[in-house]
């Protein structure tokens, strides 16, 4: 791999606005089911909830890969993981499969559907929608070079198959005191 | 205008001349060109050159030989003919020891060089033109010409100043490398970005000079030749010295581009379905990949002792596929994300018994190499599935990696873990770790308890029934115990978990269970 594309999430800086969420299904037209989701924990009483944005994290080892049938999922050579939905049976295997529940059945096309960190963007020189649309920073992409130390957030998780995917993603964990929401 | 033959010959690329014998260290100097043996003498000093097939009969007659000999204006002979030794070896021999230079240049083009009165005629712009001659007529060709024309010893050192490559005449090499090993320390201080073809012994008499080839500032080689030649022999041995530096860099560039290219189809045959096989099959074939024939895909984790300081993958790859060429085995292997890759090709008609037997015989001779080539390291083996279609390649690699991953955690005592034997387990991966202790707890939590306070090895004991099929001699020798203590146990163990470890339905869950318990607390599962 010449590097990966790894989305980082600060959880000091997500105010839970989904404008992420929303940035995505405006600019793919989705229904129904979105790439992007932003999850709320409230896991520790008295402290402020944590907000999450996930979507697919372009693992280091998919399990998408494997248990696809028709070899739809790819990984490029920027790490993103993509998703040829042309051949696609939506034989629903990859959504019971990922432990990140990334990829969904897009009820409009009944095929698997997931993100793809806007490839034709980043093709372009952009960044992906959801980052760009961000207004707070809190989403951003990071590139991570063969050699660098790969982030273990997710990494140890609640479910086994996650220590083998590698998930990509790197998490800014909340501390305490003001934050400042300027965008950096 | 008074010109100097071999100034000029400086301006025509190297690769276009051809020397019969040396030419004279001193210039010879000539103010006419002549392409036309004449019927008398010249009047001035005068270069012939014969360009045309009727010029070169009469010049082949002895007698004309003999006759333009004597005319003390002719300062030498260019030839410039298709045809390579185009003179008589007779009429050679007898310029050589009349003292007659011959050249020969092969192309027309260059001719403009001797005519030509006002200007250089050889410009940097031909540098490109000059550079592809020469890596076509090669290093060792053109330097002989010149050590030829020199009459004189040409030696060439590698980066440590060792003797790669020499010509010349026996003593006179002899000398030349005595005179290099005595003076390592003048070679040393040699080393450095810019070519120098002045650089002298220090504080000896200087026998030799050293040409250095330096490429990019990343690579100094040498070429050394006697000290005592020439202003136009040294320029022209500066010119080859260069010419050799742009090649390698134009070689290394080459190489570089081709492992970059093959990193990438690398990378694109395991994490990538090529659009075509025709394609893949094609790039594959630029290394002598065959994949047009299904192939096995094993991923190899090389374990490495802790004083260990790293380990060249691609010395252990090359290793390896020297051992298979020798015995005529289609393996490939190459290192890829810190691990080893191997490719068993296997086009055979077999059972899926069968395939998986020979895929298995394969990884442990795999192991047993790798074993005797690298004795202080372990090799952990993960085999993916077998696909008829090499397109699907991907898949299989993401299965070994899948499989080396579990398999060291569940199956211990091994080292090669086919995705197949991972079974059911490959199911629990996916389950919640929460689920997956609940069950566990559900089968084990009283002996688990019984274990901690009261030091009993329920645990233990059932991971050697399993391990062992309840073969009571078995078990009781692998725990040191007497068979009626373990008889003792294992009524215990089916009291405290309600389970009937005969009946196959109820023995099946709790080897479930330990499996679990094996995965949670990444405890290497005894199980064969």
């Amino acid at each position: 791999m010449t590097y990966q594309l790894v989305f980082t999430i600060d959880f000091n800086r997500c105010i839970n606005c989904k404008t992420c969420e929303m940035a995505c299904n405006s600019y793919y037209g989705l229904t129904g089911a979105h790439r992007r989701n932003v999850l709320t924990f409230d896991n520790e009483p008295g402290k402020p909830p944590v907000h999450l944005s996930m979507s697919c994290n372009h693992c280091k080892n998919p399990i998408c890969v494997s248990v696809c049938p028709e070899n739809n999922f790819q990984k490029r050579r920027d790490g993103i993981v993509v998703h040829e939905a042309n051949h696609c049976r939506a034989c629903t295997r990859c959504i019971t499969a990922c432990p990140f529940q990334a990829p969904k059945l897009n009820p409009l096309t009944n095929r698997a559907d997931k993100c793809n960190f806007c490839v034709e963007r980043i093709d372009e020189g952009l960044k992906p929608v959801c980052v760009e649309n961000c207004v707070t920073a809190a989403l951003s992409v990071m590139t991570l070079h063969a050699g660098e130390p790969r982030p273990d957030s997710l990494k140890h998780a609640d479910i086994p198959l996650m220590s083998y995917t590698e998930p990509s993603i790197f998490l800014t964990i909340k501390r305490p005191g003001k934050i400042y929401l300027r965008k950096g | 205008m008074k010109k100097s033959l071999q100034d000029l010959l400086f301006h025509i690329p190297l690769h276009q001349l051809t020397f019969y014998f040396s030419l004279p260290k001193q210039p010879l100097f000539f103010e006419s060109v002549a392409f036309a043996l004449p019927e008398g003498k010249f009047a001035d000093p005068t270069l012939l050159i014969i360009n045309r097939y009727d010029e070169l009969k009469k010049l082949n007659n002895i007698s004309t030989a003999h006759r333009i000999l004597q005319d003390l204006n002719l300062t030498g002979i260019v030839l410039c003919l298709e045809e390579q030794n185009p003179v008589e070896q007779e009429i050679i021999n007898l310029f050589r020891e009349c003292c007659l230079p011959v050249v020969q240049v092969n192309d027309r083009h260059s001719l403009k060089t001797f005519v030509q009165n006002d200007r250089c005629p050889f410009a940097y712009g031909n540098i490109s033109v000059e550079l592809y001659g020469f890596m076509q007529k090669g290093f060792v060709n053109t330097a002989s010409q010149l050590a030829l024309a020199f009459d004189a010893p040409l030696l060439y050192l590698d980066e440590q100043n060792h003797l790669m490559w020499h010509t010349g005449k026996e003593d006179e090499v002899r000398e030349a490398v005595r005179w290099v090993n005595t003076h390592r320390r003048v070679l040393d201080e040699a080393e450095g970005p810019i070519s120098s073809p002045e650089a002298k012994a220090a504080g000896g008499k200087k026998e030799f000079d050293i040409y250095s080839i330096n490429v990019a500032g990343k690579l100094i080689q040498k070429l050394v030749a006697p000290a005592g030649l020439s202003g136009w022999q040294k320029r022209m041995l500066d010119k080859l010295a260069g010419l050799t530096a742009l090649m390698l860099q134009t070689e290394g560039m080459f190489l570089e581009q081709q492992q970059q290219f093959k990193e990438h189809f690398i990378y694109d045959l395991l994490y990538h379905k090529f659009e075509s096989k025709k394609v893949m099959v094609k790039q594959a074939k630029s290394w002598g990949w065959n994949l047009e024939t299904p192939h096995h895909l094993l991923v190899v984790d090389v374990i490495l002792p802790e004083a260990a300081d790293g380990l060249q993958l691609d010395r252990i790859c090359a290793y390896l596929e020297n051992t298979w060429a020798e015995a005529g085995k289609p393996y490939i292997a190459f290192p890829f994300q810190d691990q080893i890759i191997v490719l068993v090709e296997d086009g055979e008609k077999r059972t899926v018994n069968g395939r998986k037997k020979f895929i298995l015989n394969a990884a442990a001779e795999l192991e047993k190499e790798l074993a005797k080539q690298l004795p202080e390291f372990q090799f952990q083996i993960g085999i993916g599935k077998w696909y008829k279609d090499t397109l699907y390649l991907n898949k299989s690699y993401q299965e070994a990696k899948l499989a080396l991953k579990f398999g060291k955690l569940w199956l211990e005592g091994r080292s090669i873990f086919h995705i197949n034997d991972l079974g059911v387990l490959r199911l629990l991966i996916h389950v919640h770790e929460e689920i997956l202790a609940d069950y566990c707890e559900e089968y084990l939590s009283q002996l688990r308890e019984s274990d901690k306070t009261q030091g009993t090895e329920y645990i233990k004991t059932l991971k050697a029934y399993i391990e062992h099929r309840g073969a009571t001699g078995e078990i009781s020798e692998a725990l040191f115990i007497h068979p009626n203590t373990l008889r003792n146990r294992t009524k215990k163990i089916e009291e405290m978990t309600g389970i009937d470890l005969q009946d196959p339905q109820e023995f099946m869950n709790l080897i479930v269970a330990l499996k679990i318990y094996s995965l949670l607390h990444h405890e290497p599962f005894p199980f064969k």
